[in-house]
């Protein structure tokens, strides 16, 4: 089986370097694709790191209804699960906060503490601190008696988590256009190559080639064109990342190195996808020979 | 080791490549198969190596009724067969040695494993000197006899000969038939088609007629 597996593996290795000039081509044409799909993910990924760390949800307000007692509510919501800290703020309070937080605003000394509103403030604990938890959170809040309205806010949270989920839409969709485009480029290599080779082709169909046999080679070279692919763009987004986008990411605040992740599932699918186009080029060219 | 029974071709656009063909050759036995252009000889040949298969009647060979052998199966069907063609189908680019070389590919042999195997045939058939020049080098006579060795190298059951001596002269056509002879003798059957009727009369043997896809004994 191994000898087998080297013999086939030699051939399409050489069928690589014959074509190099063909193969060649469609290496440029996949690792150009390849290296626009980086540097999506990359400023992508940037962006949705960038909103995570702007946007702290660690605070929830609990606003009372009128003659609800602050300090048994506080006590109710301190039972609440994810809570790390109740702090109370009476009207008078309230209003010293106003002051202290913004003091361009004037004529507050003068009015009454009791039409600034009392409120609790809820600080969620660490592993809480997240738009999900608050939700759940508030929820708790929402159906406790006394409880007028609560805000840890919502819209903020909504239009990020939209944003973030355009830019995932967005990136998916990248991905699948560049795949299926790369699927193209290999399938129509391979077809050229088997092309060429088809007085190869017929002759191994004479004396009893299997479709195995003679498909395996053109099914690594499919293979090397891949594995080539991988190396070629992530060598080209190092050398983008390290001339380029290391300045971006130095001036703007951004994270726009690919994840080790991002680089382990490139490594292992974009091979995986040319095997699978090389085969089915590979076959659906020896069902179109009539010899076959 | 070759049966027809009662076969028949036909081409789209009703054409009857083959009218109720019934043919047995044995093990061992060597069979003219003459006939006109377009007389169905290599509809004849291609049926038996599998490149299509019968519109009605049963093709078997050794043992295998091709009509139900699955795709996948052919080709070890053709393991069994050695096939020698007119327009010799070598590879032009390739030398001697790696063209005879391609029967064994498919057994995974490696260079040395080949060369025992080959070394011996090319001496026989007169190509050892040749065994690295280009086959685009090489002339008819050369060429045929390249192609023999990759068709016998695997010491097949079947021989089939599509017009071997189509292109040669009259020395060289004599040197491929005592070739073919001798691969008979040992035990092969062998399936030549021609057109040359005087063939049977240089070479004795069992001699069929196919006249528009109908076969006679000649």
């Amino acid at each position: 089986m191994t000898a087998k597996f080297l013999f086939v593996s030699a051939r399409g290795i050489k069928l690589f370097l014959n074509y190099f000039k063909n193969s060649l081509m469609s290496v440029i044409a996949l690792s150009a694709l390849f290296l626009i799909l980086h540097t999506a993910f990359s400023i992508g990924g940037g962006i949705s790191r960038f909103t995570d760390s702007v946007a702290r949800f660690d605070t929830v307000r609990i606003y009372p209804a009128e003659k609800a007692d602050l300090q048994t509510l506080a006590k109710s919501a301190g039972d609440v699960s994810g809570v790390e800290a109740v702090t109370v703020y009476s009207g008078k309070e309230t209003k010293e906060y106003i002051k202290q937080n913004a003091p361009a605003i004037d004529g507050i000394e003068p009015l009454p503490d009791d039409i600034f509103p009392s409120f609790l403030e809820i600080l969620a604990a660490k592993d809480h601190q997240n738009a999900q938890s608050l939700e759940s959170m508030s929820k708790q809040f929402r159906e406790m008696n006394g409880v007028e309205s609560v805000s840890y806010g919502q819209e903020w949270a909504k239009r990020l988590s939209d944003g973030k989920r355009a830019i995932n839409a967005i990136l998916f969709a990248a991905a699948i256009i560049f795949s299926a485009a790369g699927i193209l480029i290999v399938y129509q290599t391979v077809s050229v190559t088997m092309n060429k080779y088809t007085e190869e082709i017929q002759v191994y169909s004479i004396v009893g080639g299997t479709e195995v046999f003679i498909t395996m080679p053109f099914i690594v070279f499919a293979l090397c064109i891949g594995a080539s692919c991988v190396l070629l763009s992530l060598s080209c987004y190092k050398i983008l990342y390290m001339t380029l986008l290391l300045s971006i990411e130095n001036a703007a605040g951004l994270t726009l190195s690919l994840s080790w992740s991002y680089c382990l599932i490139f490594t292992v699918a974009a091979p995986t996808v040319t095997i699978i186009s090389g085969f089915i080029s590979a076959n659906s060219f020896l069902r179109s020979c009539r010899w076959q | 080791m070759i049966n027809f029974e009662r076969v028949g071709v036909i081409f789209p656009g009703n054409c009857h490549a083959l009218r109720d063909v019934s043919l047995n050759v044995a093990r061992g036995e060597f069979v003219y198969v003459l006939g006109r252009s377009g007389a169905g000889k290599s509809t004849l040949l291609r049926l038996i190596y599998a490149d299509f298969m019968p519109t009605c009647g049963v093709v078997r060979i050794a043992g295998n009724d091709i009509t139900f052998l699955p795709r996948c199966r052919i080709p070890y069907l053709r393991r069994q067969i050695g096939i020698i063609f007119q327009d010799y189908k070598l590879l032009n680019e390739k030398n001697v040695f790696d063209n005879v070389r391609m029967a064994l590919d498919i057994y995974f042999f490696r260079k040395s494993m080949a060369r025992e195997r080959i070394w011996p045939l090319l001496k026989q058939l007169g190509l050892f000197e040749l065994r690295d020049v280009e086959v685009k080098r090489l002339s008819g006579g050369e060429k045929q006899r390249v192609a023999i060795a990759r068709a016998l190298v695997n010491d097949p059951q079947i021989i089939l000969a599509d017009e071997p001596t189509g292109n040669l002269d009259s020395a060289n056509a004599a040197a491929i038939m005592e070739l073919l002879l001798r691969a008979q003798v040992k035990g092969a059957a062998v399936l030549m088609v021609t057109h040359d009727l005087n063939m049977p009369e240089k070479f004795p043997a069992r001699a069929v007629h196919l006249d528009a896809g109908r076969l006679e004994n000649a």
